[in-house]
């Protein structure tokens, strides 16, 4: 018996050095296999965000249904092969039954200042296109800046570099992307909300001339964030594909199909305390539109212009139990039809002002209850207003 | 037997007390040190592996050193930080007190959140040797990269506070 408790004694000692030494030397095989996914020793890294709104419209006279719709839920899934190699994927679905891809990119650190990245990615325009999971923003849904003139989520198959300058704080992303598909057989772009149902997704995707995205961020004083992003190029058109070269009469007709973007944009996001404000300034210039609206019959605008401030104060400022509530105004002005071309007049119903009254709670980080009323007025007269209610996290 | 067996658990177990013994291992820490300080002249005094006494047994060890043959000595701490998916390294200089005279970015793996390796965002740090920090306040909120810049502003006090307590008394 006390022979045998010795022969156990020892066993465990030798099992335990073992082990020791085995847990000493080997940090990244089986000892990380068996801890989950979700560690932060892992490569493989699983996140996601979702939107769940509730929306009341109202219109004079009349009387709606409310909707309800699980508008997006996103999963992420990162993986690392090394320091220096990582791949990006999220995947989408929308209105609980479509199935998109938002970005898929692959990313190379050559030095922090100069990373290559390519695949399909966000276009960096506006703060909500590559800032879009519901707990960065205020309001229940996204500006409609960032809907009807920056067509988000914005994102095409591309490649180019990012990179940031650590003693200047400033980075950068300056990417060659495919760009709007603009005519397939029929036009694609109208006068309501410009490039939005151009966006090709990177599915099936078909580029005639490639565009340029480029975007530099600020973060130099305390508190703020400035950024400012270019968009150049033509539209796509399926009427170059097997275009001879020498039939000037179907050149010219292709040429009608397509047009012309150079968009801009300027944004700040400021945060002191219990204080927040941001604001963003987009223009897009459009040319052969009096040629595109006349050859697909759309009411194209030659210039897109919009703008909006938002302030919000967190009045649980202070309180330090890592929740947040911040009532907030936000007005934004947009137009899609600032400038038109050839005969096409200009649409007084595109010019239009939101104004959002609402607060967001966020009971996390990641975890946010919204609600807000927003006021909708055009040139042409008010479009009514509607109330929403949100639930949004990021994880 | 039994006292070989003993001995062997022993050098294992000792072995066990710097997990971290591949984490800035002394030679890279010393490069690493000599370009934040702009010398060639670094002297290490010990090092110290810290990471078992670290919430979540995040990777940090300490180099008490000297430079330029100077007589104060100083602490270095190469620790890491998660953001929203990646570990971040980044290295704390303190005097012999804890007082930090600077936080330098090592390593930022993530795509997203770089901003903290702002020099002027790090800078806030500087003279900090102890108390609550909260984040937002003390330290200025950066758009685009608040998961990490959360998370640096709640590492930074435990890992001065243990370094105080365990090392700076010494």
């Amino acid at each position: 018996m006390k022979r045998n408790t010795k022969t156990i004694l020892m066993a465990a000692l030798l099992f335990f050095s073992v082990a020791a030494m085995a847990q000493n030397t080997d940090n990244n095989s089986e000892f990380n296999a068996a801890e989950s996914l979700l560690n932060s020793g892992s490569n493989l890294s699983i996140g996601g965000y979702a939107q769940i709104d509730y929306n009341q419209p109202f219109v004079d006279g009349e009387r709606r249904n409310s909707t309800l719709d699980i508008h997006r839920l996103v999963l992420l899934f990162g993986y690392r092969f090394n320091e220096k190699t990582s791949f990006v994927s999220e995947i989408e679905l929308e209105h609980v039954q479509e199935v998109y891809v938002e970005q898929a990119f692959m990313n190379h650190e050559f030095l922090p200042w100069l990373n290559l990245r390519g695949g399909l990615m966000l276009v960096p325009m506006g703060i909500q296109n590559e800032y879009h999971e519901p707990p960065t923003y205020n309001g229940v849904e996204r500006t409609n800046l960032d809907s009807k003139i920056v067509p988000t989520t914005w994102r095409e198959i591309g490649l180019g570099f990012a990179g940031r300058f650590d003693q200047a704080s400033l980075k950068y992303q300056l990417y060659v992307m495919n760009g709007f598909n603009g005519y397939d057989g029929a036009g694609k772009f109208r006068g309501s909300d410009g490039f939005r149902k151009g966006r090709q997704k990177g599915a099936e995707s078909f580029m005639s001339s490639p565009t340029v995205a480029a975007r530099v961020d600020y973060y130099g004083i305390r508190g703020l964030k400035l950024g400012a992003s270019t968009y150049l190029g033509k539209s796509q058109s399926s009427l170059y594909d097997g275009l001879d070269k020498d039939d000037d009469m179907a050149l010219a007709q292709a040429d009608s199909s397509a047009i012309s973007i150079a968009m801009l944009g300027l944004d700040a996001r400021y945060r002191n305390g219990g204080f927040e404000a941001r604001g963003q300034f987009n223009v897009a210039n459009v040319s052969n539109t009096a040629e595109y609206n006349d050859f697909t019959g759309a009411d194209l605008g030659s210039q897109m212009l919009g703008w909006y401030l938002e302030a919000g104060y967190d009045v649980l400022h202070g309180v330090q139990n890592g929740q947040r509530l911040v009532p907030f105004v936000r007005y934004e002005r947009y137009n899609t039809h600032a400038k038109t071309a050839g005969s096409l007049a200009e649409n007084k119903s595109f010019d239009r002002t939101d104004v959002t009254i609402g607060a967001g709670w966020w009971l996390a980080t990641g975890a946010v209850l919204k609600a807000d009323y927003q006021f909708f007025d055009t040139a042409a007269g008010s479009a009514g207003g509607q109330f929403n209610m949100g639930i949004g996290i990021w994880f | 037997m039994l006292r070989i067996l003993i001995f062997v658990c022993f050098i294992s177990v000792a072995g066990v007390n710097d997990p971290a013994a591949d984490f800035y291992p002394e030679e890279k820490a010393v490069g690493q040190l000599e370009k934040s300080l702009k010398t060639k002249d670094v002297e290490v005094l010990e090092r110290f592996d810290l990471t078992a006494q670290v919430k979540n047994e995040r990777r940090t060890v300490a180099y008490q050193f000297k430079y330029d043959h100077k007589p104060a000595t100083f602490f270095a701490v190469f620790t890491e930080s998660k953001g929203r998916y990646d570990l971040f390294d980044y290295l704390i200089i303190t005097d012999k007190e804890g007082t930090i005279q600077s936080v330098s970015l090592l390593r930022y793996r993530s795509e997203h959140g770089g901003e903290i390796a702002s020099r002027k965002w790090l800078s806030q740090f500087e003279a900090y040797s102890g108390g609550r920090l909260i984040y937002g306040e003390d330290i200025s909120a950066i758009s685009g990269a608040t998961r990490s810049a959360m998370s640096i502003t709640r590492d930074i006090p435990e890992v001065i506070q243990l370094l105080q307590t365990s090392l700076v008394k010494k």
